[in-house]
């Protein structure tokens, strides 16, 4: 008997709560038409101040405290007014914006995708960009006046998102998602102390009170790092004893007809967010999954069924001080009231006296759960819907609001948050809209709406997204069960070009055959018109992850020389280079126990190196063990030394 | 401003951002409270083991709170009901399997003699208690005997403006959560217990319930929750009977001097 009877406290929609408008007047804002659209083109750093502004003193930055913890916005005092530094991915720029009117200060181009950004008490700005893996320092503050400046750029590994600084600002701590890397480095001098090799995805980062650990979640994965970051003695790549990993997949009771209960153990997936507590708690909102039994072969993609939901939202907590996962935080007490799965794709997290706010992308939310709680996500407190795409909070206490920016709508929203007291309060809310610099598609962005829009039935019947399995177009890295056997999560974004046919058995011809197929897999009505060509070209879009550094050069070239080799037999079917596969189903071997059939289609081998496991059913950890253990299955690796087998994996890396 | 980029500032007003919120019309109300500020029940004695013979007054006197009907049973039995006096606080309680709070309870004359609790909730000057009689009673002839009994005074943890009240006390190893109007609710008790598999609180007639929550290891976390009705107000289309929830959770972080409990009560109108 399952106990989900859903306790609907909150409910959207209402204009109830509308009432009292913090915001000023429209007009006091729209004194210029709207869709004005500034296109001047900035150089990297330059900043829109007023040009022809007399010179002023450099202004005061007082960043709030939270502005540490590294997220796409953070909140400072600037010359007195509140703003906003907004990380805005679509325009490759950072905004500097004022919260009270709305109004853009300035703003500059950071040279590529921004991830998070950081503020020093000193006013500097920290910013990540992920596609030149950099992370860049910029003075100025941003105000009208004084424009932000770019002072040092920073190269870390690839794919830098996560940043955090540690309260004595001696320590900056860098996630990079592709790279699968933690950089340590110098707060002050940002000479790199160490590097650790992580798990894949890593993103979310928040430092101790005490500065001696970091603790880093993954956006995809069960494990959540804790970098010990005043071990120096990790050099680029190690790892040694500076690291320790927390389990943080979940463990949902469920009851049966005679009352007897079992277990059920749900993989983690969507971490994207840390925040931390001055009470020693830090919390990892994330998803948790039931993939079902990848030995059996299920009706759509995982077990589900039995009143299960797909996706539950989840809260672990973690002791910052003993560096330990609070194990009733993982359970999913199934007899509870509660509301499961009430936060879609979280994305951004931060916690204040009103309890933990989440930002849910799948569902346009901004949710509050219970800080106090030891399961978090069963104590929901609070709901408000915001534009499309909410990626960043912060907040402003001391003015009782919550400053939420929505990346799709491209949005700064204000919300109500009251004082943290028990006495419920009226929740107010406004927003601005923020012009773009570049003039975006209406079809890519429709596209991206669709890509993560949970609860769109013509998707999937159980609330499902694209962006549920394919977290930033990339994969979840589980091998699902299916009706036609175990299946692994592809990885989509820069790997479709080219690679037809589609699907593990190759039975679709091209993406727009599979998305049909998979969507029916997921029990959804199909999507047709516009809306299909809209995803379609949006998942054709998708951002490929940057290319990762080759350590050595020869040795890839050697890598490459081995993969053509006929003795190898790698390009028969990969093709010369390993991006056009011959779009060819083979028998390597590998049917599984529920699978269907034995052939499965070439994969294009592009990013292989970030998207283990591999094999349709996921039974290679990684690239060494797949090159030893597929021998004469797929290709042959016996008769490689240990140093070309090196070469061979130097290369795949590269690709 | 005179920049172009300034010049499209579009503030979308309220009523057409279709972002709006409500929240219940008592939102939630939350308390922290230190374990240790907690009182204790006094360990009540273990009852008799079943076929001991039980030493029973002569004749049996009266137990308060409760009253014994008894009537024709099947093939020369009698049914006996024993029926708490729930205006004045009195409850009949078992805990085998989930936390049961009834006001009434019955037994076969054949049936072997049972034992179960009798507790009272009374406020006075200020002050809530629980007092717990054991009982126990004997089947065959309808015999109720008072074997013990113990009483300890309940902290209040939270209490919200629509008139939810939640207190607390410990017991052996338990922290017992309680609050008057409860429907049903969840316990939280140790694995390797016997009846782990039966966390449910339910109330039968009792016009408050309470549920367990292991206390044994804070640094885990322990959760429970009781959902209840408030009473009903308004009439015709606008008679509304407001339902509140009750979450409660024991945790122990490094950082906290002790165990703490925190406690949430929402309600829906």
């Amino acid at each position: 008997m399952l106990h989900r009877s859903r306790f609907l406290f909150i409910l959207l929609g209402s204009a109830a709560a509308t009432a009292a408008c913090t915001h000023p007047a429209p007009e006091a804002r729209s004194a210029a038409p709207a869709g004005a659209v500034a296109r001047s083109p900035h150089t990297l750093g330059s900043s829109r101040g007023r040009a022809d502004a007399p010179a002023a003193p450099a202004p005061v930055v007082r960043p709030f405290a939270s502005a540490h913890e590294g997220s796409t916005l953070a909140l400072a005092e600037l010359d007195g007014r509140t703003v906003a530094y907004v990380a805005d991915e679509d325009d490759a720029v950072i905004r500097v914006i004022d919260v009270d009117d709305g109004r853009e200060l300035s703003s500059a181009r950071v040279g590529g995708v921004p991830g998070q950004l950081v503020l020093r008490k000193d006013g500097k700005l920290l910013v990540t960009v992920r596609d030149t893996s950099e992370v860049l320092v910029f003075a100025g503050g941003g105000s009208e006046t004084s424009k932000l400046t770019l002072e040092k750029r920073i190269e870390v590994a690839s794919d830098p998102v996560g940043l955090a600084l540690s309260p004595d600002e001696e320590t900056l701590v860098v996630t990079s998602g592709w790279g699968g890397a933690v950089t340590v480095l110098d707060g002050t001098s940002f000479a790199v102390r160490a590097e650790h090799a992580v798990a894949r995805e890593p993103r979310g980062v928040v430092v101790s009170a005490d500065g001696k650990r970091a603790f880093v979640s993954h956006v995809v994965g069960d494990k959540l790092d804790v970098i010990a970051l005043d071990d120096t003695s990790v050099k680029k790549g190690g790892a040694g004893k500076a690291k320790k990993s927390l389990g943080v997949d979940g463990v949902e009771q469920i009851f049966g007809r005679h009352m007897g209960s079992v277990d059920q153990n749900r993989a983690a997936c969507q971490g994207f967010a840390l925040a931390r507590a001055e009470s020693g708690r830090v919390f990892a909102p994330h998803v948790l999954v039931f993939t079902g039994d990848p030995q059996e072969n299920s009706s759509g993609y995982g077990g589900g069924g039995e009143g299960r939901e797909a996706e539950v939202f989840n809260v672990p907590v973690i002791d910052e001080d003993a560096a330990k996962v609070l194990p009733q935080s993982t359970r999913l007490a199934g007899a509870l009231d509660g509301i499961p799965g009430r936060c879609a794709l979280p994305r951004a997290a931060t916690v204040g006296k009103a309890g933990l706010f989440v930002t849910c992308l799948g569902d346009d939310v901004v949710a509050l759960f219970d800080a106090d709680a030891v399961n978090p996500h069963e104590v929901a407190l609070g709901r408000w819907s915001v534009p499309s795409g909410p990626v960043g909070i912060a907040l402003d206490e001391a003015h009782g609001r919550a400053i939420v920016w929505s990346q799709f709508a491209h949005a700064i929203t204000t919300l109500a948050i009251g004082d943290g007291s028990d006495t419920p309060r009226p929740f107010a809310l406004s927003s601005t809209t923020i012009p773009r610099t570049t003039r975006a598609s209406a079809k890519l962005e429709r596209g991206r709406a669709l890509f993560h829009s949970t609860g769109d039935d013509r998707i999937s019947s159980d609330g499902r997204a694209c962006a549920s399995c394919h977290p930033d177009g990339r994969d979840d890295t589980l091998v699902w069960s299916s009706p036609n056997g175990p299946r692994q999560t592809p990885m989509l974004a820069g790997r479709l070009s080219g690679a037809a046919p589609y699907g593990w058995n190759g039975d679709a011809a091209d993406v727009s055959t599979h998305l049909v197929q998979t969507f029916k897999r997921l029990g959804g009505k199909g999507i047709t018109g516009d809306d299909k060509d809209a995803l379609m070209a949006y998942v054709g879009s998708l951002r490929a992850p940057p290319a990762r550094k080759a350590k050595d050069g020869r040795s890839v070239e050697r890598g490459l020389a081995i993969f053509r080799s006929p003795q190898a037999g790698c390009s028969s079917c990969h093709g010369e280079g390993g991006d056009l596969p011959d779009g060819v189903s083979h028998d390597v071997k590998s049917r599984a126990g529920a699978d269907l059939r034995a052939k499965f289609d070439t994969p294009s081998l592009r990013f292989v190196s970030g998207s283990a496991p591999y094999f349709h059913d996921g039974r290679y950890k990684d690239l060494h063990t797949l090159l030893t253990k597929s021998d004469g299955k797929m290709g042959h690796t016996k008769h490689l030394a240990p140093d070309e087998l090196a070469d061979l994996e130097a290369y795949l890396g590269s690709l | 401003m005179g920049t172009k980029m300034r010049a499209s500032y579009t503030v979308m007003a309220l009523a057409t951002l279709a972002t709006a919120v409500l929240l219940p019309s008592e939102a939630h109300a939350g308390t922290t409270s230190l374990l240790s500020t907690l009182a204790a029940m006094p360990a009540v004695p273990a009852p008799p083991a079943r076929g001991l013979v039980t030493e029973t007054p002569n004749p049996p006197v009266a137990v308060p709170g409760v009253v014994v009907k008894s009537k024709d049973g099947y093939r020369d039995t009698k049914w006996h009901d024993l029926h708490a006096a729930t205006s004045r606080g009195y409850c009949l309680t078992s805990t085998v399997g989930g936390y049961r709070w009834m006001s009434s309870w019955g037994t076969s004359s054949r049936s072997a003699p049972d034992d179960l609790d009798l507790d009272r909730l009374s406020e006075k000057d200020g002050k809530v208690t629980l007092e717990r009689t054991r009982l126990h009673f004997e089947p065959s002839d309808a015999t109720l005997t008072a074997t013990s009994t113990a009483h300890v005074e309940l902290k209040e943890i939270a209490r919200t403006p629509a008139g939810v009240v939640v207190w607390a006390y410990r017991e052996g190893r338990d922290v017992i959560v309680l609050a008057k109007n409860v429907d049903r609710g969840v316990e939280s008790r140790p694995a390797e217990s016997d009846d782990a598999m039966m966390p449910f609180v339910s109330s039968e007639g009792c016009p408050y319930a309470g549920a367990r929550m292991d206390a044994r290891k804070p640094e885990n976390g322990a959760v429970v929750q009781l959902t209840g009705s408030l009473p009903a107000h308004g009439t015709g289309k606008d008679k509304v009977t407001p339902q509140f929830m009750v979450d409660v959770s024991l945790s122990r972080v490094a950082r906290d001097p002790e165990p703490k409990l925190a406690v949430r009560v929402r309600v829906k109108e």
